[in-house]
């Protein structure tokens, strides 16, 4: 793709007219800088944006967020609503990690009253948080109860005993999705789950201490609870195994189905089906199965984790309290307002590494390691712009390959501890492939979202201690 | 006659795979999976394979039928907590595969292959030397 094919919509939109490709439906969007345009463009993640907007019932325009980068199907960064009348649901719009998505606690510490400490909390975060390539977690459920966690989520793990009521308020959806139905599960995707709630996984997956480093908008900052040099504690996971197995599954019924309801897709990797037909609707309530489980991971997760806080600081700690927790691979039934007559629509938006931004709703998006996170607060714009998203963190820009090749794992540890960033990780080539210089630089794509009206910066925070698989 | 080769791709792996035939790359790719989860395993157990699974996979076309087929591999991989290094089959066509694949168990392993994609996969013949190859990208 070339510069010249998109059409400046502002300083920071842009616009792929439908008339670009002859099977496009709707025109594509992008949100993007001068700078962030240039990086995009070096992959296919534009052509990716442009395929699904030829997806039957796609509404509006197939949008993509700065940090956007070439992913299976959509691209990532990507978000697209579908006409849940006639069209069409794709685990592509997805992605294969389900319900990969961010938690902030907030602790009621300041970073000087836990300086000498934090390698030790960072220590013992590493021992109780199940992390690296496969790793099982603790907790052993029959069939029965692993069933109910993948109906419930985060509830039942409150209901085990792993959280309080308070917790449930402060997660997106209230940690569960009502329409999963474990019985559309398969069994090798149960299997590849049974054992792993309460894991980190590997790759970018993270738990990280952290510290408000800077407040943007003391009146959000206050209602969330957040203030200047305030330890939090930020953690990046999702379905492990079983979201994967999910989609993998999903992905080859729908491949299957599609001449039946003579869908034609550019790529396979868009396979999908009719939201109503009964493969869109058992891989809708399958994918609320996994975002239940991603769910009651970062909830058993949240309690490993308080268990290393209580185990460091005892009960001069104080408690470690959710602030919010978003999913960025989902796909949600919502209702929004099109054309002249404002006709209210409901639509299943699919984003694909984007966040939900409703208004007033916090938003977490997490840096790469060791560089700066944000928490932010959706605008009414995002409803209007976007289908109440906005982005996800910091879109890699980097081969994994090329990192392990080009940066030393050892050297970039040190780096990291000189800067006061403490690592634990299991890996030193996994360290390497998660390279700042991997990923795009998040300020810039913050600061695209905020001055596009979608979500508002209300806080930034340092890293301390990175836990790494 | 062909084998496997990683190159590099954004986020993820991508594998080359080339053969004379299509049962070729079908045992490539097996191959490749064992490389990538633990390198030079399939080395250590040649000949003393102690598992078996038995594969029965139907797709649209030759291509979705190797990744559909490989994805099996990957998930009993996950499941069996095994890795598989060879395969017979008893049927190959371009839209149907039976066959029994042998390996061994692992305690974990090295890598993690979340998926198999269909991102770029296309079967086809190579124009140079006439053999058939592919690409298959893994999410990690």
């Amino acid at each position: 793709m070339d510069i010249r094919q998109l059409i400046r919509v502002s300083d920071i939109l842009w616009e792929i007219p439908k008339e670009t490709r002859r099977d496009m439906r709707v025109p594509a969007r992008v949100y993007a800088s001068d700078e962030l345009i240039q990086e995009i463009l070096r992959d296919r993640s534009l052509e990716q944006l442009i395929n699904v907007a030829t997806l039957p019932g796609i509404l509006g325009y197939a949008l993509a967020m700065p940090d956007m980068h070439e992913g299976y199907g959509f691209p990532i960064g990507g978000i697209a609503a579908f006409d849940a009348q006639d069209g069409v649901i794709s685990p592509g719009g997805i992605g294969y990690d389900i319900n990969c998505g961010v938690r902030l606690l907030k602790s009621e510490k300041t970073h000087n009253e836990i300086a000498e400490r934090v390698g030790r909390l960072g220590d013992e975060i590493y021992k109780e948080v199940p992390s690296g390539v496969g790793k099982s977690g603790w907790m052993r459920l029959d069939e029965r109860e692993f069933n109910h966690v993948l109906g419930k989520g985060t509830p039942r793990i409150v209901q085990m005993g792993y959280g309080n009521e308070n917790d449930l308020l402060r997660v997106e959806s209230g940690g569960f999705l009502n329409d999963a139905s474990p019985d559309v599960v398969s069994k090798n995707a149960a299997l590849r789950g049974r054992d792993q709630l309460g894991t980190m996984g590997a790759g970018n997956h993270f738990v990280e201490v952290g510290v408000v480093e800077k407040i943007f908008d003391s009146e959000k900052a206050a209602e969330l609870g957040l203030f200047n040099s305030q330890v939090t504690v930020l953690i990046h996971t999702g379905s492990r195994g079983l979201g994967h197995q999910i989609a993998t599954d999903y992905i080859k019924t729908m491949a299957k189905a599609m001449p039946k309801y003579k869908i034609k897709i550019p790529d396979r990797e868009l396979a999908c089906a009719p939201f109503n037909s009964k493969e869109g609707r058992d891989y809708f309530r399958a994918m609320c199965a996994a975002a239940n489980f991603a769910w009651a991971n970062r909830q058993l997760i949240t309690w490993e984790v308080r268990k290393a806080w209580k185990k460091i600081f005892g009960g001069d700690g104080g408690e470690l309290e959710i602030v919010y927790d978003v999913a960025h691979n989902i796909a949600k039934l919502e209702r929004y307002s099109f054309g002249e007559n404002n006709a209210e629509k409901e639509v299943i938006v699919h984003r694909k590494g984007a966040t939900r931004a409703f208004p007033g709703q916090p938003v977490l998006i997490p840096g790469s390691m060791g560089t700066f996170s944000y928490v932010l607060s959706g605008m009414k714009e995002s409803l209007l712009y976007s289908f109440g998203s906005t982005c996800h963190g910091a879109g890699r820009r980097m081969s994994r390959s090329y990192a392990k090749r080009h940066i030393r794992g050892e050297i970039l540890k040190d780096e990291l501890e000189e800067r006061g960033v403490r690592v634990r990780a299991g890996s030193l080539s996994g360290i390497a492939e998660e390279a700042p210089e991997a990923y795009k630089d998040i300020n810039s794509v913050v600061d695209v979202v905020a001055r596009a009206g979608i979500a508002k910066k209300v806080a930034r925070l340092k890293p301390i201690a990175v836990i790494k698989g | 006659m062909g084998g496997f080769e990683f190159i590099s791709h954004t986020a993820d792996v991508r594998m080359k795979i080339s053969g004379d035939t299509l049962e070729d790359l079908f045992r490539f790719g097996i191959s490749g999976i064992a490389e990538f989860l633990k390198p030079g395993f399939c080395g250590t157990i040649a000949g003393k394979e102690q598992r078996a699974i038995n594969l029965s996979v139907s797709s649209i076309d030759k291509t979705a039928l190797l990744v559909d087929f490989l994805s099996d591999i990957l998930t009993f991989s996950h499941t069996e907590h095994s890795i598989f290094c060879s395969v017979k089959f008893r049927l190959l066509t371009e839209t149907e595969a039976e066959a029994d694949v042998f390996g061994a168990s692992v305690e974990g392993f090295d890598k993690e292959i979340k998926a198999v994609t269909y991102h770029e996969a296309e079967i086809k013949r190579n124009l140079e030397g006439g053999k058939l190859e592919t690409v298959i990208v893994f999410d990690i």
